[in-house]
C-alpha cells in the first residue's frame, strides 16, 4: 500500500501496463492489494491455504481482464468483486455450498449489545471460518459486502427466503461463540 | 456494489463490517512466485498455440497451392480445344462481315482457290496410297491366318474398297498443305493408343486449317494478292483473286465436313481391322498386358506431426483425498497443489512429436483417372512433453505393514481414469525429464485416388480412404532414471487405449513419371481418428478430443504390365 500512491493518473499507468502484460507493474497490483483481498479470501476459504488458492487463481483472473475494467468504480471494488466471485465458484466447484444442518445451540441474542473491539482479527477471522460454507457465505455477503437477499439469493442460485433462513442461522452462530468467548473470557477473569 | 435496500442490519453486522472492511493480512511469501509462474506458463501457451495455427495456417496454404497448381496445371494443357474455338470464331466473324463482291469475281475466286487445292494436294496422293499398302498387307494377314473367321476376308476387301477415298485424304509436314493422312499412321503404328492419335489428327487438321485462314486474311489485307510465304500455291495459281471470305469459308467449311467424313472413315477402317485382328487372336496378347497394366504396387512414407488430444483434469484429482486418511492436512495439500501444478504443467507442455507410417500398396485402375488402392501398413505416432513432477502411487495389502507401489511415473497415466484407486500417493518436484508417448499401430488403409496430367511427365493427384488401425504398443517414456517406462502391448487388459482405431485420410499432391512404369508422388496428408485415444472416454476425468496428423506422404509406384507408352 505504501508502495504506492493512488492518484488518477498513477492509477491509470498501473492499469495501462498491466494491459501491456508488463510483469512489474503486475507486481505492483499485487504488491498494493494483496493484503486486503486476503482477508477477503480468508473470510470466504475455511483454511488460509486455500484462501491463497482463491487468491492465486483471482489475481490471474484481474491480470487476464483487466482491459475489461471500465473504470466505472473504483479499481480495488472492481478486484474485490473478482476475489468473491472466484471464492464462490471455487467453493461451487468443490461442492461445497450444499445445504448442512449444524446441530449446534444457538443463542438469541440481542444484536445491540454487541461490542467486537475485545477481539483480534485472528478470532474473528476464525469464527467467520468455523461456519459451514452456505452460512459463511451468505454472512460474509450480507454482514460485510452489503448485499441483499436477493441479490445473494441470484449469486448462490438459492431463493432470497433461504438465504434469509441461512443468514440468521449463520449470524445466531457467531452470537452463540462470541457469548461462549465472553463466558471463557470471565471466568479466567475470576480464576485470576 | 451493494443494495441500498438493505436495511435490517445491526449492531453485530455493522461491527463485523468496521473491523473487516480495512483489515489487511499477508499472504504467504511464495504467493507471486506462484502467480508469475503461473502467468508465464499461460504466456508460453498462448505462444504455442499461436505457433499452432501458423503451423496449421502454412499447412493449408501449401494444400491450396498444390491444389490450385493442379488445377491450373491441368487447365492450360487441355487438348487442342482453344484453336479450333478460335478458328471457328474467326470463320464465323469472317462470314458475318459484308463483303462487297461482284458474281464474277466471285466464280473467278472460286475456280482459283479450286485450282489451288488441287495442285496442294496432287503430289501427296501417291505417297499416301503407298502408306496405305502394309494396311491391306496386314489384315490381309490376319484374315488368312484364320480360316473360321470369314469376315476378315470381306474386311479386307472393304479396306481395299475405301483406300482410294482414304489417299484422298493425305497429310504432310509442309504447313501449307490442309489435309492430313490418319491411314498412314493408324497403318504405321496399330498399336498406339487410339485417343492420343484421334487427338494428334484434329489437332494437325486445326493447324493446317488455320494456316490456311491465315493465307485467306492475309489475302484480305494485300491488295496486291497472294504473297504469304505459307501459301505459295495460292499465290502462284491466284494473283488475280480478289476477296470474298464468305465463299471461301462456305468452301473451308465444305472441306472440313468433307475431312471429318474422311475421318470417320478411317476410324471404322481401324475398327473393323481390330475385330478381324481379336477375331484371328493376334491381339490377344495385348489384351493380357492390357490387363495387367490396371494394377500397380507401391510403397508410401508419411512424416508427420501427431496431436494426440488426450484431455487432462482441470480441477484436483480424486486420489488426493484418499491421500487424507493417511498423511496430516498440511502434506495432504501441498501434495494436492503439486498435483495440480504437474497437472498445469502437463497442459501447457504436451505438444506433438515427430511421426510417421509406412504402407505398402496394391492399387487397381478404375477407368483412365481413379485406382482403388488398399494394403497393410505401420504408424508410429509420438507426442511429448516435459515434466518437473514425480508421482507414486501405493497400495496396501490387507495384513501388510508395507505399501506396496509399482514405481514413479508421471501425471499422465493417473489422470487418464477417475476410478483408478490406491490407498495413498507421494508427488515430488524434481529436475525436469522429457516424457514421450509412443503409439504403433498397424493399418490396413483402403483409399481411392484421382489423377490428372499436367506435362508430359508430370501429373497431379487427390486421394482419400479410411484405414483400420490395430494398437501394437504403446509407450510411455522418461528420460528420468526416477521414473519407470511404461508398455502397453497388443491385448494388454490394463492398457486404458482404444485397440482398434478407425481413421480418415486426405492428401493431394504431384506426381513424376520416372519411366513407363515408375512413378513418385509427394504431397500434404492429413489423417484424422474416429475416436479418442481412450478406450472409455466417458471414464476420464476431462473431455477427450479426437487426435489426428499432418505430414508429407511420399510414395513410389510401379505399374504392372506394360506400364505408361
Amino acid at each position: 500500500m505504501k508502495l504506492f500512491t493512488k492518484s488518477k493518473s498513477e492509477e491509470d499507468k498501473l492499469i495501462e501496463g498491466c494491459i501491456a502484460g508488463k510483469r512489474d507493474m503486475q507486481r505492483l497490483l499485487y504488491d498494493l492489494y494483496s493484503k486486503k483481498m486476503m482477508v477477503v479470501c480468508l473470510r470466504y476459504a475455511p483454511t488460509t491455504f486455500e484462501a491463497e488458492d482463491i487468491m492465486q487463481d483471482a489475481f490471474i483472473k484481474v491480470f487476464n481482464n483487466i482491459q475489461n475494467f471500465k473504470k466505472d468504480c473504483p479499481l480495488e471494488f472492481w478486484v474485490r468483486r473478482i476475489m468473491i466471485n472466484t471464492a464462490l465458484k471455487h467453493l461451487r466447484s468443490k461442492q461445497l455450498l450444499t445445504v448442512s444442518h449444524e446441530a449446534e445451540e444457538v443463542a438469541n441474542l440481542s444484536s445491540d449489545d454487541v461490542n467486537l473491539s475485545g477481539y483480534t482479527m485472528d478470532e474473528l477471522l476464525g469464527m467467520i471460518q468455523s461456519l459451514a460454507p452456505r452460512y459463511r457465505m451468505v454472512f460474509n455477503l450480507y454482514a460485510i459486502e452489503g448485499y441483499n437477499h436477493k441479490e445473494i439469493g441470484e449469486m448462490l442460485g438459492i431463493s432470497e427466503g433461504t438465504s434469509k433462513s441461512q443468514y440468521s442461522r449463520a449470524r445466531a452462530i457467531l452470537q452463540s461463540m462470541l457469548l461462549r468467548q465472553e463466558k471463557k473470557l470471565k471466568e479466567h477473569v475470576i480464576s485470576n | 456494489m451493494s443494495s441500498a435496500t438493505n436495511n435490517k442490519r445491526g449492531g453485530l453486522e455493522d461491527e463485523f463490517r468496521r473491523r473487516m472492511q480495512d483489515a489487511e493480512a499477508s499472504p504467504s511469501a511464495d504467493l507471486w512466485a506462484r502467480i508469475d509462474h503461473s502467468l508465464t506458463v499461460q504466456e508460453n501457451g498462448q505462444y504455442k498455440r499461436g505457433m499452432l495455427f501458423y503451423k496449421q495456417l502454412a499447412a493449408a496454404c501449401v494444400t491450396l497451392l498444390l491444389v490450385a497448381g493442379g488445377f491450373a496445371a491441368y487447365y492450360f494443357s487441355g487438348p487442342a480445344a482453344a484453336p479450333m474455338a478460335q478458328v471457328q470464331q474467326q470463320n464465323e466473324a469472317i462470314a458475318a462481315t459484308p463483303q462487297a463482291v461482284t458474281p464474277h469475281e466471285a466464280s473467278t475466286n472460286d475456280k482459283a482457290i479450286a485450282e489451288a487445292m488441287q495442285e496442294a494436294v496432287q503430289p501427296l496422293k501417291l505417297e499416301a496410297a503407298e502408306q496405305q499398302e502394309p494396311i491391306r498387307a496386314s489384315i490381309a494377314r490376319a484374315a488368312k491366318s484364320s480360316k473360321t473367321v470369314p469376315e476378315a476376308n470381306s474386311m479386307a476387301n472393304q479396306v481395299q474398297l475405301e483406300v482410294p477415298v482414304v489417299a484422298s485424304v493425305t497429310a504432310t509436314s509442309d504447313p501449307s498443305a490442309w489435309h492430313s493422312l490418319p491411314a498412314a499412321k493408324y497403318g504405321a503404328a496399330t498399336k498406339n493408343n487410339q485417343a492420343s492419335r484421334e487427338a494428334m489428327n484434329v489437332r494437325s487438321m486445326f493447324s493446317r486449317l488455320e494456316s490456311m485462314h491465315r493465307a485467306f486474311t492475309d489475302r484480305s489485307v494485300n491488295s496486291s494478292g497472294f504473297v504469304s510465304a505459307g501459301t505459295p500455291a495460292f499465290a502462284q495459281t491466284a494473283p488475280e483473286v480478289t476477296d470474298d471470305f464468305r465463299k471461301l469459308n462456305e468452301i473451308v467449311m465444305s472441306r472440313m465436313k468433307q475431312l471429318k467424313a474422311e475421318q470417320d472413315a478411317v476410324q471404322q477402317m481401324y475398327r473393323s481391322e481390330q475385330n478381324a485382328l481379336a477375331s484371328a487372336g493376334a491381339i490377344e496378347s495385348d489384351h493380357k498386358e492390357a490387363a495387367a497394366g490396371r494394377w500397380s504396387v507401391g510403397m508410401a512414407y508419411a512424416p508427420s506431426y501427431f496431436e494426440q488430444n488426450i484431455g487432462m483434469p482441470t480441477q484436483r484429482m480424486g486420489p488426493v483425498s484418499s491421500f487424507a486418511s493417511f498423511a496430516p492436512p498440511t502434506a495432504m495439500q501441498q501434495s494436492a497443489r503439486m498435483m495440480d501444478e504437474a497437472t498445469e504443467e502437463h497442459k501447457e507442455e504436451v505438444e506433438p512429436g515427430f511421426s510417421f507410417g509406412v504402407e505398402a500398396k496394391a492399387g487397381l485402375k478404375l477407368g483412365k483417372k481413379w485406382k482403388l488402392l488398399s494394403g497393410l501398413g505401420f504408424t508410429q505416432n509420438t507426442a511429448r512433453s516435459k515434466s518437473s513432477y514425480v508421482i507414486q502411487q501405493f497400495w496396501r495389502k490387507p495384513g501388510a505393514q508395507k505399501a506396496e507401489t509399482p514405481g514413479a511415473t508421471t501425471i499422465f497415466v493417473p489422470s487418464l481414469s477417475s476410478n483408478y484407486a490406491s490407498d495413498s500417493l507421494s508427488v515430488a518436484r524434481t529436475n525436469e525429464f522429457d516424457v514421450t508417448y509412443r503409439y504403433r499401430h498397424l493399418t490396413v488403409p483402403v483409399g481411392v485416388q484421382y489423377e490428372g496430367k499436367m506435362g508430359k511427365d508430370w501429373f497431379w493427384f487427390a486421394g482419400g480412404g479410411v484405414a483400420a488401425n490395430i494398437l501394437l504398443q504403446t509407450s510411455i517414456l522418461a528420460s528420468s532414471a526416477e521414473v519407470r517406462d511404461i508398455d502397453y502391448e497388443l491385448g494388454d487388459e490394463n492398457s486404458p487405449f482404444r485397440k482398434l482405431q478407425w481413421s480418415g485420410n486426405v492428401t493431394a499432391g504431384v506426381g513424376k513419371r520416372l519411366s513407363n512404369n515408375v512413378s513418385v508422388t509427394v504431397g500434404p496428408e492429413y489423417r484424422a481418428y474416429f475416436d479418442t485415444m481412450l478406450s472409455s472416454p466417458e471414464k476420464a476425468q476431462a473431455p477427450q478430443g479426437k487426435p489426428y496428423t499432418m505430414g508429407i506422404n511420399m510414395a513410389l509406384n510401379y505399374d504392372l504390365g506394360s506400364g505408361r507408352k
